[in-house]
Order: C-alpha cells, then structure tokens, then sequence
C-alpha cells in the first residue's frame, strides 16, 4: 500500500467503523501490557494460541455451519465421544500407534456429523432440535462406553502434544494449517461459494442447480470431524477424558465465532482471522484475569460484560454499514 | 401431508436418538462403573424383586466427575443394599436444577430418605425443605450447606483438618528437599461448592500462619481443561517462580503431570526442580503419583466409609426416628494423611479401584 492510499485509507471513517472491534481489541491489549508486561511475554503470547486451540478446531466446523444458517449443539459432546472413544481404544490396543488412534476418533466424529447432517438436510428441520438431541444422546452413549467417570489416558497419549517447534507446540501449527485450508477453502472453491450462497438464501441456491443437501451433509461432516479432533487433543492436554469434558462448550464456540463475525443468520463471516479473533478474544479475557490475579468472583462478569461490548460494537458497525 | 410426513418422521427420529441414549444406561452401578446417562432424569432402582415393604432410599448424586464421587456412591448403594433396602440413584450433572427435580421425583417414588450429594450446597436448601415437607429425611453427603434448618443430618470431611494436613505436609516437604522459601500455587474448585470454598479459606489460613506464601489462586471450577488452560497462564504470571502447589482436590493431579510433561518438569522427588505436590481425596491415580514419586502427599477422605455411614444413619432415622439437633447434626469424619510410605495400604479406599 503506497503511503497516500494508507493516508486515505486512515483517514477514511468506514475503515475506523469497519474494524472497530479488532481497534479496540488492541487497544485494551495495549493496556494489559502496560498494565502487566508479562501480558506480552512470549510464553504468554505462545499461552494465548495454545489454549484456544481446541475451540479454533471446533469453532472452524461450526462457523461452516452457521455460514448455512444453521448450528450444531453437539459438538461438545462429539468432543467427549471422541474422548472417551481413544481412551477405550488405547485400553484394547496398546501398540496402535497414536496417529491410527486419532485418524479413529475423527472417522467418529464424521460419522455423527454426517448424521448430523443427513437429518438436517433430508428432514429440513432447522439443526438446533437434532443437534441438541444428539448431544444429549452423546453424552449418555459417551458414559456408558465410559463405564466410569473418569478416563485416564495412558502416559504414552502424552506424545499428541508433547512434540514441539520453536517452543511452540506441534498442534498450535496443525490447528492454524487447518484455518488457513479452511478459509482458503470457503473463498476460492466453489463449494466453498455454494455453502456462502446456501446461507445466504437457501431457496434461490436450490433453484440455481445448487445442492442443498450436499453442503449441508458436508458442514456438519466437517464439524463433526473438528470437533472430535478438539476432543482428541482435549484430552490429550487434560490427559483425561472427564465426565464433564465439553460440556458447554457449543456455547463458547458460537460465542467466539460471533464475537469473530460469523452472522447467525447466515451467508457472511471467515474464519480467518473471524473464528481465530474470537477464539483469542475469549483466551485474552481469561489469561488477563488470572495474571491481573483478580478476584475469582469475578470472571463471569467480565466475560460478560467483554463479550456484551463487542457484541455492541459490532452491532454499531452493521448499522453504520447499512446507513 | 408432505410436510406433516416429514415433521412425524424428524419427531421419531429425535425420539428413537433419546431412547438409544437411555437404552444405553447401566440399570444400576456394580463395582467401580458409573451412572445413568445424562439425558435421564433418573436412573432405575436396584436389586431385583424387591418385596414391597423394603426400605427405599434415594442417592442424590448432583456430580460424578470424578472417582471420589464414585466411590462415594458405591459406599451408599452397597450399604442401602446391604442393610436390606432399595436404592433409587440419579446423576445431576451439576445442575442444580436438575438435582431439585430429581429429588421430587424420588419422593413421589416413595423414598423415604434422600442422600444428597449436593450440586450447589445453596440451591440444595429448596430440596431439603421439600423433602421435608413431605416427611422424607434428607442426609447431605460430604458437601455440607451453611443454613441446615431444613436438613436432618450432614456427614463431611472437616475441611479445616484436611486443608491444615495438606499445608503440614508442604512444610514438612519443603524442609525435606531444603527448600528454604515456599512459593505456592492454589488450586481452588467451584465457587458454588461449599466444600470447595472452605477448603481454599482453611489452607489461606494456614499458610499465613505458617511462612507459606501464595503466589497464585487458579480457579478450576473442577474442570480439567480450565484447569490446564488457568494453571499455564499462572506459571506465566509467576514466572516459572514456585516451588509447591496446594490441590483442593487430587484429581488436578493429571492436568498439572500434562503441563508439566509439556515444559519437561514433571520430575521425581530428588530430581531438580521437584514441586511439592498435595492434595485432597485419596482417588486412585493420585495414589498412583504418590507410590511414583511425583506427588507428595494426600490427604485421605475415605468417601466409601462416608457413604456407608450415611446409609446405615438414614436407616436409623427411618426405622428408629433417631433425630439429630445441634451440633449432633453435622458428623465428620476424620481425614489421614497419605504418602509414598503407606500409598500402597490396601485399606485406603482409592486403592479398591483401578488407576
């Protein structure tokens, strides 16, 4: 960009208006580091991409989903299934190498995403009642392949993210690798377009040769997939596959992928940098607490009230969009 | 009538998913395995061809995620059943609600005790006065609510003794390794467990009192991943500075061997850079830890002997109208201390289960 277009562009209202959210987002960053310079120390920064990876895996399957105006509530259970699933497979087969146990669990995950997928799409039923009732289901079949409450992996899981480059954990690349496949994906592939167009306005894509079903079968294949993957590596990092693992967690990741962009109503949103922003933003607020060492008391209302500002900010810049 | 087909055929297919789900629940604990799934409301009673007259109790479970409540369980459904009586159990999943509603469900099933195993020791207040009302008697198991007007009896671990166990036991391993300075991290657990809350004030006390200094409180909301996620981000805000962590309870044991593995710290006592690790509940791999050498110390709460005691007291006041006032109305039960020495005893009720 020449300088005179980067002046314009400064100078230009739309672009403030445009990236208000990510603006202020860096301007609080700017204060936590002033504040806490540990805020900005490398293994911190590094801290920021680690935890919130499980929840750019999910949230990459899940802004497909809503791109379509639809959602699918299981994920979290999906996350537990996949879980407890390597823990029962690494029980029966101990020499199966790590890699064949993971390829396993995310074959689960797409098998229940494509069933996901086949009764939103063949039943036309809007996804948040099968989605939800497949979570519940999950969860009960997920206890009873459990048989206990809590599933300890055996030391040899620890080798899913142990193994690191630069200090940086294996993973944090594998999960940004599939963001950038991902995006690349839904902007230059005409599936891609199609899941856009879907979204967008279901009927006319229908009558525009568009096949409503394949794409609907594939978000929620793919979200499915994703989230057993976050499952998978969940556990690894917990080194267990607990009772509880993913319980909420749909709700954290729709949570991100709007505070990112990702419209509830379908058709408009990316994954990066949406689902990535909103992911940090909800790592951001946690890591700050704990380093401001704030009162415990405390975390639900600043979560909430971050999560209420963006959500403003956001909508002042929709509105400012359409004026 | 399309539509109509296709709305009949999602409704079934929704209902046909619930009933897989129910379909796959245990009828009923046997030795170590858990629970009715989540989606029930409550799981079927025990023993088969029970005659009518048989003492029915029911087991409020409003958590299970972890092998203390299990074991807690399977201390009162044996007892129940040993003692001759039938047991109707139920899994809350942390939810408050759902646990209140169970409890209503168990009275109209003809309970005639509860024994509740709180989700929030607040909330469970609204129970105790139901049941009470209905003329059940209602026997809170470990977590212990502050206002017990309405409950007929509560049997827990003193917290107090268990938090002061686990801070002698930091000093004593401090002294042992040499460590002149203690730098503590805490693990606290739910802000709406009684127990949980009690636990951080107690071992507060103690470590003013006692030259321990606490250099980071991590909420884990008895969640692995929070836990791992809260745990990395205080190591940062420390500096990698610490030398002793306090865990509320011992299954974080796990979640700090994962980051400490990750950061190639998770070292044996003796090696360099050993972190004094304690805990509380006496759960399995926990004592696995111990017996290895990377933990330090736990400190026992022998939740079968809980579970018994509070089955053989609900058949005492059903069957004697025993009531409990005063302080006779809260039983605790005494905690021990568990180290690499005596891990291994087999009467230790975390032994009785699989690691």
């Amino acid at each position: 960009m020449t300088g005179t277009k980067l002046q314009t562009t400064l100078k230009s209202k739309g672009f403030w208006l445009g990236n208000i959210v990510y603006i202020v987002i860096v301007l609080t960053f700017i204060v936590f580091a002033i504040i806490n310079p540990k805020f900005v120390s490398g293994d911190n920064i590094i801290g920021f991409f680690t935890q919130s990876c499980t929840t750019i895996l999910v949230g990459i399957g899940m802004a497909m989903c809503l791109l379509t105006r639809g959602v699918d509530l299981s994920v979290g259970s999906i996350m537990y299934v996949s879980a407890v699933s390597v823990w029962l497979i690494m029980r029966a087969a101990p020499d199966l190498p790590i890699g064949a146990v993971v390829l396993i669990g995310m074959l689960i995950g797409l098998m229940i995403g494509l069933f996901n997928g086949f009764v939103v799409a063949v039943l036309k039923v809007y996804a948040l009642l099968p989605t939800m009732a497949t979570m519940y289901a999950l969860r009960g079949i997920g206890l009873s392949i459990a048989g206990q409450t809590v599933c300890q992996m055996p030391d040899k899981w620890l080798g899913l993210i142990s193994p690191n480059v630069a200090k940086i954990p294996a993973y944090v690349f594998i999960t940004f690798a599939l963001v950038i496949i991902a995006q690349i994906f839904l902007n230059r592939t005409r599936l891609g377009r199609h899941i856009f167009a879907t979204g967008d306005n279901e009927k006319m894509a229908g009558e525009k040769n568009i096949s409503v079903f394949r794409i609907k079968l594939f978000v929620y294949a793919v979200s499915g997939v994703m989230a057993a993957l976050a499952g998978i590596l969940s556990s690894g990092l917990s080194m267990s596959a607990s009772f509880n693992l993913g319980v909420g967690f749909e709700f954290k990741v729709v949570t991100a992928a709007v505070l990112g962009g990702v419209s509830l109503n379908g058709g408009r949103g990316t994954i990066l940098p949406g689902v990535i922003v909103g992911a940090l933003i909800l790592t951001f607020i946690s890591n700050a607490l704990v380093l401001m060492k704030a009162n415990t008391y405390s975390y639900d209302i600043v979560y909430a009230l971050v999560i209420f500002i963006v959500v403003l900010l956001d909508t002042f810049k929709i509105r400012s969009e359409e004026k | 009538m399309k539509k109509a087909t296709k709305v009949a055929v999602s409704m079934l297919c929704v209902l046909a998913i619930v009933l897989l789900a129910a379909c796959g629940a245990p009828a009923a604990p046997a030795s170590s395995s858990a629970a009715a799934p989540a989606s029930s409301a409550a799981a079927p009673a025990s023993s088969a061809a029970a005659p009518a007259e048989k003492i029915k109790i029911g087991v409020s479970m409003g958590a299970s995620q972890s092998t203390f409540c299990q074991g807690l369980q399977d201390g009162a459904t044996k007892k129940i059943e040993a003692l001759g009586g039938e047991y109707v159990l139920s899994l809350a999943d942390n939810d408050p609600t759902r646990q209140a509603s169970q409890i209503e469900d168990m009275v109209s099933k003809g309970c005639k005790a509860v024994i509740c195993f709180a989700a929030d020791t607040d909330a469970i207040t609204a129970s105790a006065k139901y049941c009470k009302d209905k003329g059940v008697a209602f026997i809170e198991a470990s977590r212990i609510s502050p206002d017990m007007t309405n409950i007929d009896l509560a049997l827990g671990f003193d917290n107090k003794q268990q938090a002061t166990i686990c801070g002698e036991a930091i000093v004593a391993g401090a002294k042992e390794v040499g460590y002149s300075e203690i730098k503590c991290i805490e693990f606290v657990g739910s802000l709406t467990d009684q127990n949980a809350i009690e636990r951080q004030k107690y071992f507060e006390e103690f470590a003013a009192a006692n030259n321990i200094k606490i250099v980071a409180t991590v909420l884990t909301e008895w969640d692995a991943e929070k836990a791992v996620a809260r745990y990395k981000d205080a190591i940062t805000a420390v500096n990698d500075d610490y030398n002793a962590m306090y865990c509320a309870s011992d299954f974080l044991f796990t979640p700090i061997m994962s980051v400490l593995t990750e950061k190639g710290q998770w070292v044996k006592k003796g090696e360099q850079g050993w972190k004094i690790i304690v805990g509380i509940d006496g759960a399995p791999d926990a004592l696995q830890k111990i017996r290895d050498g990377y933990c330090y110390m736990d400190a026992n709460t022998d939740v079968m002997q809980l579970g018994n005691a509070a089955a053989e007291k609900a058949f005492d006041i059903i069957t004697n109208g025993t009531k409990y006032e005063g302080d006779k109305k809260t039983v605790m039960i005494d905690a021990q201390s568990i180290t690499a020495a005596n891990a291994s005893d087999p009467s230790i009720w975390g032994n009785n289960y699989k690691a």
